[in-house]
């Protein structure tokens, strides 16, 4: 491989982006370095600012690249540190066999791995320079430093401010469709709920926002016997959330950690990194689903189920968010890959959501041992929801359960019929063909209502969502 | 705060109606604290169906699932869009190869095959039908269906693949359910027989034959007049010998030569006329007829009429040999023979004769009509499997697959061309595949991404399951 710095600057698309890409070359900031050993193909992982750090691979014969981030600089500051980090140290590549993710961006390359389009034509048209994902933090005067904090301090304040008034408004909302009465609430759901919604984005309480946004599809999503029920659920969490968050500091801690995620605050990354009290595990990790959904806020929400063999905590989220304006969206894993991996928890009375702090090796599936069939999934579940009354939709595991028909939908009934728990009508094709395989085991999301299929082990292989 | 049932079902109403503030509340409550508590109890309350679950019973289906590797290049292929070409083509090409090799496709594949199986031409067997079925819940699924509302080609199809594995244990099947059938039933079930008919079936259709249903009656007449031995045999013996004759040839008169009389009323079609004639009748029994021997008969039809009534006989006796020597007068016919002999003796041959058969015959004449999807798709279907290497070879080489290269050159006829050539990718075993490969190469097809999807399917594809 005759790949040279000339190159890298080539494609750089401007100056900004090779200074990006210098800084990134530290060996700490990549957890995978590593290479094909008779090919010219590299990759790594950079550790960026989401749950889990970004992949990127690139093929140094014609500079093909592609990289999870969701810069929409063609080729990004990741791609460019990879190549310009193969030219100066090509040592600190070892060589591997390739992983699934790039042997997917491969298959998916229609150039071929041999034969590839130059990079220039690979990439989208657009070089828009991207936002916060490319900020860079460069500050080290004291005076400035005590400024910032001061100036953060004052934005706190005001933010918490602004919440409270959110919540009043919230309050009134909900007093005023109680004095209406819910009877009517349906059929002005989608309209008042935005306006709400819109209301608490103001706020600053995009998390309360985004429950409020989702309300009438989760409403109309339920059969008609069970929206009285969903929506005495989806109003209740509302007015729960406003009430407890007055009273945040009486809640123990773990707990306030969640109340404020579900209100919206978001814990940076680094603070949680730096949390000592933070619950950290590690261990083998294996991808269970790994999906993307556009949220009402214009963002796309990419979610990825982990899960372990071994008890509490067997599941993880990591939760990434990219504007859907970038066009990035692929997803960060790929379901049933596996990896060693050290994962820090959010402080949670029911720890779900995680960031990836060490990444390993791959490493074989390593899936846990249901402890039955639906009945105890669901006391596992109501377990969580006990400890976390701001969980929405939880990871359950069953094994010996079936997925037949009942009131005019798919359900996932257990072995002797006594319970049926429907899936959500987006799974009807894949329920169908899961119908056909007898005895399941099945890692799902249950949020009370429907169950999502995240993955299924069948007689004759493991299903994936997606 | 616990509330009780009582409560929760008071608050519940008042909330609904709108009377949270008004009247006596049941306890001190504030309303919106009755909805917190109301909404976190709820998130614990199951699901309640007016109807108990339904489960389906497991789908019997005797085809393999497609191995591993074959499925990311079939996933690729399934991800475009129905109807636009040469997608269209290529899938179907896919799943043709699948199904002559006796795979089904993986059934956690079914969500992303599920518009190519709503395609009129798709290959859709037991475990695809369940999964329609299950989709338009209107409808009943196929497990709950009997034989008698099964439909006719499905029928059909279960008894053949039942003869198929064991001819015994297939009459036996078609013994112990017409009981319950009603007349169309009975009459599928019985054609279905003709595959692999044998004197062990005499006795049963001699039964059937008094059948009070005619169409079933009829079927198993046909039947019987196949066999050896019944009047009707005997009948059509006895005609076909009075139009054959053999008469010496050759300077020195030791040759022979089988001579066709014109039939008594003037016909359209000459060809196929002579092909009736010997439909069904025994090579060795109109060689007695005429006191000569099979392959004396073989030697002495060198004129296309006559050779296309031994070929026809020869077939009926599961003959496959006969058809290198009879391959240069039977070229002059090519697809009408090859056509007739589907619908016919060759369709009920046993399978491996039928094979031997047909790839002698696609080794000896590669028609240039083989090359092309309608005769690829029936050829398939009748070799339950893709050709022998030198079959595929020598179809590969023929002049059709040379006349398509060429007609790609040209605008008008370029589609269809590609269509053909593409087609032939369902027929050849893996062991072929790079040939095919070349070919779609020069031709340009194997440049588009999907091709090469197609080409990696079939390499990752077995020429039969692994049983």
């Amino acid at each position: 491989v005759s790949l040279a710095i000339g190159d890298v600057e080539r494609i750089a698309p401007d100056q900004e982006s090779l200074n990006a890409a210098r800084k990134l070359l530290k060996p700490g900031g990549w957890p995978l370095r590593q290479r094909e050993a008779n090919g010219p193909l590299i990759w790594g992982e950079c550790q960026g600012s989401g749950a889990a750090p970004y992949r990127v691979c690139a093929h140094t014969g014609d500079l093909g690249y592609k990289c999870s981030c969701p810069s929409r600089k063609f080729p990004c500051k990741h791609a460019l540190a990879l190549l310009w980090a193969q030219v100066d140290t090509p040592q600190a590549f070892a060589p591997a066999a390739r992983p699934a993710w790039v042997d997917d961006w491969l298959s998916k390359r229609r150039g071929g791995s041999g034969s590839g389009k130059p990079a220039a034509e690979d990439a989208p048209k657009s070089a828009a320079v991207a936002g916060a994902a490319e900020a860079e933090t460069v500050a080290d005067d004291p005076a400035a430093l005590a400024r910032a904090a001061a100036a953060r301090e004052r934005a706190k304040a005001a933010r918490e401010a602004a919440v409270l008034a959110g919540l009043d408004d919230l309050d009134r909302w909900l007093g005023d469709h109680l004095d209406q009465g819910l009877a009517g609430f349906a059929g002005h759901a989608a309209k008042s709920c935005r306006a709400v919604a819109q209301r608490l984005v103001d706020a600053k309480a995009p998390g309360l926002a985004g429950v409020a946004d989702e309300l009438p599809a989760r409403l109309f999503a339920a059969p008609e016997p069970q929206r009285e029920t969903v929506l005495l659920r989806e109003l209740g969490a509302l007015a729960l959330a406003a009430e407890a968050y007055r009273r945040i500091d009486a809640l123990p801690a773990p707990l306030q950690g969640d109340l404020r995620r579900f209100v919206g605050f978001n814990q940076g990354r680094e603070e949680l990194l730096a949390d000592p009290e933070a619950l950290r595990v590690g261990g083998v990790w294996t991808v269970a689903a790994a999906r993307a959904e556009v949220q009402a806020d214009r963002l796309r929400r990419l979610e990825t189920w982990l899960v372990r063999d071994v008890a509490e905590p067997t599941f993880a989220l990591l939760l990434d968010f990219v504007p859907v304006s970038t066009g990035a969206g692929a997803p960060l894993f790929i379901p049933g890959e596996a990896f060693e991996a050290g994962l820090v928890f959010y402080p949670s009375a029911a720890p779900l959501r995680a960031l990836i702090q060490t990444r390993g090796p791959a490493a074989p599936p390593a899936w846990p041992a249901p402890a039955g069939g639906l009945a105890p999934a669901l006391a596992a579940y109501d377990a969580a929801l006990g400890r976390q009354p701001f969980a929405r939709d939880w990871p359950i595991l069953a094994d010996d359960v079936r997925i037949g028909r009942a009131d005019g939908r798919f359900v996932v009934t257990d072995a002797m019929g006594a319970l049926a728990l429907p899936i959500e009508r987006r799974q009807d094709l894949a329920a169908a063909a899961l119908a056909g395989e007898g005895a399941l085991e099945i890692c799902a999301l249950w949020d009370g209502v429907e169950l999502s299929l995240m993955s299924a082990r069948a007689a004759h292989g493991r299903w994936f969502d997606g | 705060m616990a509330l009780s049932s009582q409560t929760r079902a008071a608050w519940t109403r008042r909330l609904i109606a709108g009377a949270a503030r008004g009247g006596a509340a049941p306890d001190s409550l504030d309303p919106r604290a009755a909805l917190a508590l109301l909404g976190a109890r709820a998130r614990f309350e199951r699901p309640s169906l007016s109807e108990p679950a339904e489960i389906e019973p497991a789908v019997e289906d005797r085809r393999s699932i497609l191995p591993g590797a074959a499925r990311p290049p079939l996933r690729r292929l399934l991800r475009q869009k129905t109807g636009a070409m040469p997608g269209q083509t290529l899938v179907w090409a896919a799943f043709l190869a699948l199904g002559a090799r006796s795979f089904r496709l993986d059934p956690f594949d079914l969500p992303l095959a599920e518009p190519w199986l709503r395609q009129p031409w798709a290959p859709v067997g037991p475990t695809e039908r369940a999964f329609l079925a299950r989709l338009s819940p209107g409808k009943p699924t196929l497990a709950v269906l009997g034989w008698n509302e099964t439909p006719s080609a499905e029928r059909y199809r279960a008894v053949r693949e039942r003869r198929v594995a064991d001819p015994d244990e297939g009459r036996a099947f078609v013994r112990a359910q017409l009981p319950g059938l009603q007349a169309p039933a009975r009459a599928d079930f019985v054609q279905a027989l003709e595959l692999g008919l044998g004197e062990a079936d005499r006795s049963l259709l001699g039964e059937l034959a008094g059948d009070r249903a005619r169409g079933v009656s009829e079927a198993a007449k046909a039947l019987l007049a196949r066999l050896p031995g019944s009047a009707a045999y005997a009948e059509r013996l006895a005609a076909a010998r009075q139009r054959l004759t053999l008469k010496k040839a050759g300077l020195l008169g030791g040759k022979r030569r089988l001579e066709l009389a014109a039939p008594p009323k003037a016909t359209r079609d000459p060809s196929m006329e002579a092909i009736a004639l010997a439909q069904w009748l025994r090579l060795s029994d109109l060689a007695a007829q005429l006191s000569s021997t099979p392959n004396d008969l073989i030697g002495a039809a060198e004129a296309p009429l006559p050779a296309l009534v031994v070929a026809t006989a020869a077939l009926c006796e599961g003959r496959a040999d006969a058809l290198d020597r009879l391959a240069g007068p039977l070229a002059a016919y090519g697809p009408a023979w090859f056509a007739t002999q589907l619908a016919g003796p060759l369709g009920a041959m046993p399978p491996a004769a039928r094979r031997l058969a047909l790839e002698r015959y696609v080794e000896a004449a590669p028609p240039t009509e083989l090359v092309h999807s309608a005769y690829a798709g029936a050829l398939l279907e009748h070799l339950e499997g893709p050709l022998s290497l030198a079959a595929a070879r020598a179809m590969l080489r023929s002049p059709g697959a040379e006349r398509a290269l060429e007609e790609l050159g040209d605008k008008a006829k370029a589609r269809v061309a590609l269509d053909r050539l593409i087609s032939l990718a369902a027929l050849v075993p893996r062991a072929a595949t790079p040939e095919l490969a070349a070919i779609l190469d020069r031709a340009g097809g194997a440049a588009t991404g999907p091709a090469r999807d197609l080409i990696q399917f079939l390499q990752a594809l077995p020429d039969e399951p692994d049983r």
